[in-house]
């Protein structure tokens, strides 16, 4: 829990900015609902809809940021796993060219690739209000964070977010 | 004063000529036979004549005028062509459309030959010549060997270039002196002035303009006076200005047919090229493309490809059009096809002074088209929510960023944010008193922690596509938050998404 709330976050904030993102959309799973709730300017954000594999997703990812202007670009697919590290490697290489952020979203344990911070999330105690069984309001959820360096697996920062939907 | 000043400016006119243009055209259309022994027929059966023959097919022995069987006995390896009106006429519009990029005011000739007027044009590059050059560069890249000739006048002009070789510039006031070699054929008189000149013994366009021109029109006629004109370098005729045509089309026809996409990719990639060159001509590029191929023995099948935004990458615009017909392949095997391109602009917008930069426009449009490429059409684009109470009230719109300075606002707070799967999953729910207290499904299975909801919604009963159910949020033992629906019309439950 946390990963599309972190991404979607990020997105946000640039595109109110003023800046354009993409949203490499291999699973489908994009809520523009969400998106619009958390403030973003919808109209900067460049949502390539799948569904795709990860192959596909990995070279719509190189073609953006092959073409710049972008500052964020957020990669999910079904099946992150399947590409090995040789394709996140060469995917790092393309960022590392640019001045843009790309964003995975993977589930599980992600490959370390140099250069790159893993931020892993587990979800707390969901909060709610009103009387089980009754009248019940989702008030919010708590979300561990934690900041690891990529290769060298050393944790950068800790701390728990309370989220509301 | 003012007037006169006017009227002494001097006119200039420029003629762009491709010369055996059938020949080019098809050639342009088939480019494959660049290298081989090529003529072009004209009649049908028994009647066919060699109308143009390319070099080697000269140098092989085959004469214009000849018919086919004649020609294949000197020539064995002889490729012997119909061309198709659409062929040409595709030829000719290509020559239009660079013609245009030049002047605004052009006129097509006949012979595939196009006048233009360059008045007031005289800056826009350091010498005729070198312009002549340029539009010379220019039809070479769309597939076309021109001549071009600068003149005074558009019937001067005209002549120059079908008498010259490469470019001509009939310099102000010798134009007497460049057409006085030239054979009297040159002026294109008609066959009874022709006889009647060449019987007094007048064999070039000098001899002619050496007559004594008073009295001509008396004993030769109308004709002759105004020849006569000419042939002292007097050219006042008018241009004929025409509309640009906004049909961009290039066909190709095939003396074989095609039933695999392969060769048949092959084909449009070269065809696309040149629609695209024209386009560019005009600070176009294809907005949409509609294929329409010829079927083999008969019929027509027709395709349609829409980039998400005007662009001129061959390589987006290729694999869009594989894609479209790998989705509706053609039902027999293909013997020509016609491409129309519908020209678009790419957008103009500049990004805005205070804000933040945006990427090119030409680029972006490529751009737009590869990923289109990648993810199939209708897939690309921003992403907008409906006014509307639908279960899933998000739709795709036109990705068209607007180069204007953002808000500097801090981020908001952290928010729960929705994800959607795709398809939602069936799953089967026990309740009670209307409560979901277990959910079962492929993955996702457990119990109901709490839940907050029903939250009854009904939308498009008005459409006759009706939408009612009731939405719940639920903690799953295991699994976290989910969205439940409640289809009310089927009493079937799903989980759209979770909250992530």
């Amino acid at each position: 829990m946390g990963r599309t709330s972190l991404s979607i976050l990020s997105v946000a904030a640039a595109s109110r900015r003023g800046l354009l993102t993409a949203w490499i959309d291999g699973d489908c799973s994009l809520d523009p609902v969400s998106l619009d709730c958390a403030g973003a300017v919808t109209g900067r954000i460049l949502w390539v809809r799948g569904p795709f594999s990860f192959h596909r997703a990995l070279k719509a990812a190189e073609e953006v940021l092959k073409t710049g202007g972008f500052e964020v670009c957020v990669v999910r697919t079904p099946d992150p796993g399947a590409v090995g590290t040789a394709g996140w490697v060469r995917l790092a290489r393309a960022v590392e060219r640019t001045r843009s952020v790309l964003i995975s979203i993977e589930h599980g344990r992600s490959t370390p690739i140099p250069g790159s911070v893993q931020v892993n999330l587990a979800p707390g105690r969901c909060r709610w209000a009103g009387t089980p069984g009754v009248s019940s309001v989702l008030v919010g959820a708590d979300v561990a964070v934690r900041t690891v360096h990529g290769s060298a697996g050393l944790t950068l920062d800790s701390k728990e977010v309370f989220c509301k939907p | 004063m003012k007037d006169k000043r006017k009227r002494d400016k001097p006119r200039e006119y420029a003629c762009v000529l491709a010369p055996a243009l059938p020949l080019q055209a098809l050639v342009r259309s088939e480019p494959d036979l660049t290298g081989r022994p090529v003529a072009t027929l004209s009649g049908k059966g028994s009647r066919a004549v060699i109308t143009y023959a390319s070099r080697l097919a000269l140098n092989a022995g085959a004469r214009p005028g000849m018919t086919p069987s004649q020609a294949g006995s000197i020539a064995p390896g002889l490729v012997l062509r119909d061309v198709s009106d659409r062929v040409l006429q595709a030829a000719e519009h290509t020559l239009l459309d660079i013609a245009l990029a030049w002047s605004p005011r052009v006129q097509p000739s006949k012979s595939g030959a196009v006048l233009l007027d360059m008045s007031g044009t005289r800056r826009m590059y350091p010498s005729r010549a070198s312009m002549c050059c340029a539009l010379q560069a220019a039809c070479a890249k769309a597939g076309l060997r021109v001549r071009v000739s600068v003149a005074s006048g558009p019937r001067i002009a005209r002549i120059a270039a079908s008498s010259g070789r490469g470019v001509t510039i009939v310099p102000h006031g010798r134009e007497a002196a460049t057409l006085s070699p030239l054979p009297l054929t040159a002026l294109s008189p008609s066959q009874a002035l022709r006889g009647t000149l060449t019987r007094l013994g007048i064999r070039t366009i000098g001899d002619f303009a050496a007559l004594n021109g008073r009295g001509l029109g008396i004993r030769l006629g109308r004709e002759a006076m105004d020849l006569h004109r000419l042939a002292r370098g007097r050219d006042h005729s008018p241009l004929q200005p025409v509309r640009p045509s906004e049909v961009f089309e290039e066909s190709v026809s095939l003396d074989y047919t095609v039933d695999n996409a392969e060769p048949l990719i092959f084909l449009l990639s070269s065809c696309m090229e040149r629609l695209s060159a024209r386009l560019e001509a005009r600070l176009l590029a294809p907005a949409s493309l509609h294929l329409s191929l010829t079927l083999d023995p008969e019929g027509r099948h027709e395709i349609g490809v829409n980039p998400p935004a005007p662009t001129s990458d061959i390589h987006s615009l290729l694999t869009l059009t594989r894609l479209a017909l790998d989705s509706d392949p053609p039902p027999l095997p293909v013997s020509g096809f016609t491409l129309r391109a519908d020209g678009g602009s790419v957008s103009p917008s500049q990004g805005h002074l205070f804000g933040p930069p945006l990427p090119e426009p030409g680029r972006l449009a490529g751009l737009l088209g590869r990923l289109t490429a990648i993810a199939g059409p209708d897939n690309v684009g921003s992403p907008a929510v409906l006014d509307s109470h639908a279960r899933d009230p998000s739709a795709l719109a036109r990705f068209d960023p607007e180069g204007i300075p953002g808000d500097p606002t801090p981020g908001t707070r952290p928010v729960l944010v929705f994800r959607r799967l795709s398809p939602p999953l069936g799953v089967s729910v026990d309740t009670m008193a209307l409560v979901p207290v277990r959910v079962r499904g492929p993955g996702l299975s457990g119990r109901v922690i709490r839940n907050a909801g029903p939250w009854y919604t009904g939308t498009d009963w008005w459409t006759g596509h009706c939408q009612a159910g009731a939405l719940h949020d639920a903690e799953v033992a295991g699994h976290g938050l989910v969205r439940l629906w409640h289809d009310l019309l089927t009493d079937r439950w799903f989980v759209d998404g979770l909250y992530d």
